[in-house]
């Protein structure tokens, strides 16, 4: 008899006891990677809105998931309970005053559930408690306290939220018409480079005027050379009558230097135009940095005003929060509308 | 003309008709009998056992190649051309998709019905033409219960088992490739596999591999049982086995796959 | 107390031919029957359906008042256990060897026995023919005629009440042959209810108290083999006297017969 047919029950009892091995082991392995055996917390929270939430969120804290929403529902007084648990190795983490915040960006990217624990040494909060959401007073008065261990946003859509934020606050101060927040600031600032904008317009005229006068002398010294240059142009006139010996270079040189000093004034005269004119753009390359800084300011200006307003307008969570300021005319535009 | 045609389809529906109630009867009495099984004093534990030792211990060489080769395969495909698409993690979820849930029931379901279904049918096909099926009738024994369960145990239990050879050997082997190809260390392997490993491949896996186990004795018994007094018709059942295996398997298959994605 | 089989209205086809039509026949209790009629008349599938082998379209098998067909499960594995069938071919199991061929039966029926018990029974049950040496033998390593006789001791390893049986001296050469007519003169004295068929006129004549003459699927006459004998009917008398040679037409010392030396011919065709 066959060696195998002898020992079938051993033989098979081994094969399918090795498979059955192998595939527990493979579902050990599995579950232990992908968790299946390990105790998860349960807890409740509350939001305004289901918005952004989904069943199966990873919860993150510094950017390790130690957690997972398993439910939502919208209760009686239409606000929206999440379940969620905390995995067993981050459940110290679920110290009281504990609480959730939904970062969310208006793209729909790299938002998520954040977990924000309770800065404090007692003991963590039993299973099935209720942790604050930021979405709510109690959670945001426990972050006012600084109860919370919410640290400095780490990513780049915090602050950008940040930022929208304190411009909220500061446009809120602004049109309060507090001066001393950054968009009263702005309006200041904007209101004072309109009053240089002005200066430096008044300069500018001054440096026209100039101009024009140097441009005047500038015209006469031309006709002058233009004289002379006709004056040695011509073939009968000044040439010829310099070589001429009876002519004119003995003139010229006999004539008591009154043709020297003649072309000599002229060419005074067309020096001095030339340091005027140098002077003039002097003048004008010294304002240029000025002006172009100005301009570039008010441009900086204006755009931070327009992020703001758009910031504002697209932003979901201020949405139809604040009144839409009335559009002013600005002073400047009387200004400049006189001068031009 | 066309009242004969009509008068023909509806026999020959109401043939096959019969034929499917017939089938499921058979099917239905395999499964009443199935759980009794061990309470019968002549059907020893053995020829369950020696049913494991033909049908799968013997067939496990085979698989394994198979397994191996087709892990291999797929990691070197996978190698050379995920990454260009900026998708080499994807060769992971490919491995557990192909190895452990398309392919692996599925292979080791032809490699049983080739080696064991032929097998089945044959052998059971020359005991009805040598008449000891009758004979088991006439001394009490149930054939059904005496004949069909052990090799329906013994065939499901088998291809159970050696799915979980092939996905093991699959996955293994694969990685054995990796290993001349490109080395990367066991432990981020099995680390990357586990991951992309869900239980629902494993449910799945395990399920089909019942249900094809259930189709390729079902049916091989069946056509063995459905020959009737010629051994000539014995290779026409054996092919029939075959076939009829192969279709029901790929239905099944797609069946069980449709239920998963929905 | 040995069991009436009675069959009623039996009809059997197969593919679209007859093999059985409105047959009837009545075994009576602890009677010998046996069965004649030409080859493919439907001698053996008349057998089969009455041992409950072979379920026929139309008509009851009753034994004693249990139909066979219809009984609960429990009732018709009681039945079984009183039912001794001998397969034309044998039909010995491939994969057992000889004892347990023989065991088999006692495995399902009595289980009472233990294993040692069994093989001891089955042992000394071959023995009765000479065939204990082949105890561990598989069949095909057996004759024609050695598997004949162990499938009659299969057959009779229960002590059946009614036994049934198909061509049982077919291929079985001489010592067997003795053997295996000396075990159904046994039952006989046991008042055992035997039905045979056969071509050996030799054994019809010996030991047939009743006769059934089928042609084509029916059931002609059936009675005392006397009765039958002695038939009118011209075809009835003709099938005697193709399958009984010359018992009908002769009128033959049967003591020449019984001696061993009557014409054979017939013996191995196939019903």
């Amino acid at each position: 008899m066959k060696f195998r047919i002898r020992y079938a029950d051993q033989v098979v009892g081994l094969f399918v006891i090795l498979a059955g091995v192998g595939a527990a082991a493979v579902l050990v392995l599995a579950g232990v990677n992908q968790r299946w055996f390990a105790r998860d917390y349960a807890f409740v929270s509350r939001f305004g809105s289901a918005n952004g939430l989904s069943v199966g969120m990873p919860i993150t804290l510094k950017g390790f998931e130690i957690g997972r929403t398993s439910s939502l529902s919208l209760n009686a007084d239409n606000s929206v309970e999440l379940g969620f648990v905390v995995f067993d190795t981050f459940y110290d983490k679920v110290k009281p005053h504990s609480v959730l915040e939904l970062a969310s960006n208006p793209l729909g990217l790299g938002g998520g559930l954040q977990f924000h624990p309770g800065r404090n040494d007692l003991q963590p909060v039993a299973e099935g408690a209720f942790i604050p959401s930021l979405d709510s007073a109690a959670g945001r008065e426990l972050v006012v306290r600084g109860a919370v261990d919410r640290p400095a946003q780490d990513n780049q859509i915090n602050d950008i939220l940040d930022s929208v934020g304190s411009l909220v606050a500061g446009l809120d101060a602004a049109v309060k018409g507090d001066p001393s927040g950054p968009l009263g600031r702005t309006f200041v600032e904007l209101a004072n480079v309109v009053g240089e904008v002005q200066v430096v317009l008044t300069s500018v005229d001054l440096a026209v005027a100039q101009i024009q006068e140097v441009a005047v002398n500038l015209t006469a010294a031309s006709d002058n050379i233009a004289a002379t240059t006709e004056e040695l142009r011509d073939p009968t006139g000044l040439v010829p009558r310099l070589l001429d010996p009876q002519g004119s270079i003995a003139t010229f040189l006999d004539d008591d230097n009154l043709l020297f000093d003649q072309v000599d004034s002229a060419l005074v005269e067309v020096n001095e135009i030339i340091d005027q004119l140098g002077e003039v753009a002097d003048f004008v390359s010294d304002q240029t940095p000025q002006i172009t800084g100005l301009i570039e300011e008010g441009r900086n200006t204006l755009s931070v005003g327009q992020d703001v307003l758009e910031g504002l307008s697209n932003n979901p969570l201020l949405r139809g929060g604040i009144t839409r300021e009335v559009a002013q005319p600005t002073t400047v535009q009387g200004f400049r509308d006189e001068d031009f | 003309m066309a009242v004969a045609a009509l008068e023909r389809i509806g026999r020959d529906l109401r043939a096959r008709v019969r034929k499917l109630f017939y089938a499921t009867g058979f099917f239905l009495q395999v499964l009443r009998h199935t759980p009794g099984v061990a309470r019968q004093p002549h059907v020893s534990l053995k020829g369950i056992v020696l049913q494991i030792l033909f049908t799968g211990y013997e067939a496990f060489g085979i698989v394994a190649l198979v397994s191996l080769s087709i892990g291999a395969i797929i990691i070197i495909q996978g190698i050379a051309l995920l990454p260009r698409f900026g998708q080499g993690e994807l060769v992971y979820s490919i491995l557990i998709i192909v190895i452990v849930r398309e392919l692996g029931p599925i292979l080791t379901a032809f490699i049983i019905t080739a080696r064991s279904g032929t097998a089945i049918a044959t052998e059971l096909g020359s005991m009805v033409v040598s008449h000891e099926v009758e004979a088991y009738v006439a001394v009490g024994v149930n054939p059904i219960s005496y004949l069909v369960v052990p090799r329906f145990i013994g065939v499901t239990v088998s291809v159970v088992v050696l799915t979980i050879y092939f996905s093991i050997f699959g996955l293994f082997g694969s990685y054995l490739v990796t290993q001349l190809i490109e080395p990367i260390p066991l432990r981020d392997y099995t680390q990357n596999l586990l991951s992309a490993l869900q239980l629902v491949d494993i449910v799945s896996t395990f399920f089909k591999s019942i249900v094809f186990g259930i189709v390729i004795s079902v049916v091989a018994t069946f056509e063995g049982f459905a020959v009737e007094r010629s051994s000539t018709e014995i290779p026409q059942r054996v092919i029939r086995a075959v076939s009829r295996g192969f279709v029901l398997c790929f239905v099944a298959n797609a069946i069980i796959t449709l239920i998963y994605y929905l | 107390m040995s069991p009436t089989l009675r069959l009623d209205d039996v009809s059997l086809s197969r593919d679209g031919t007859t093999v059985l039509s409105n047959a009837s026949v009545e075994f009576s209790a602890a009677s010998t029957t046996f069965v004649v009629g030409d080859s493919g008349s439907g001698k053996s599938a008349l057998l089969k359906v009455a041992a409950g082998l072979l379920l026929p379209e139309r008509g009851s098998v009753r034994v004693d008042d249990t139909d066979i067909y219809t009984a609960a499960e429990s009732k018709r594995l009681a039945l079984r256990a009183k039912i001794g069938f001998l397969f034309q071919d044998s039909a010995l199991w491939a994969n057992r060897n000889v004892l347990d061929n023989v065991g088999l039966p006692l495995l399902v029926h009595r289980r009472d026995l233990s294993a040692a018990d069994i093989a001891d029974i089955s042992r000394s049950r071959l023995a009765r023919f000479g065939l204990d040496p082949l105890a561990a033998a598989r069949p095909h390593e057996l004759s024609d005629g050695e598997q004949k006789a162990v499938a009659l001791v299969r057959a009779l390893v229960l002590d059946p009440e009614l036994v049934l049986m198909d061509e049982p001296l077919q291929s079985v050469d001489h010592r067997l042959r003795s053997r295996i007519e000396e075990e159904i003169g046994a039952m006989r004295d046991r008042n055992c209810t035997i039905v045979a068929v056969t071509h050996d006129e030799d054994l019809t004549a010996v030991m047939a108290e009743h006769l059934v003459v089928m042609r084509a699927g029916e059931v002609l006459t059936y009675g005392p083999f006397d009765e039958v004998k002695a038939s009118p009917d011209a075809e009835v008398r003709g099938i005697l006297e193709h399958v009984l040679g010359e018992i009908v037409s002769y009128d033959t010392d049967l003591l020449q017969i019984l001696s061993g030396d009557g014409p054979t011919g017939l013996g191995s065709e196939r019903s």
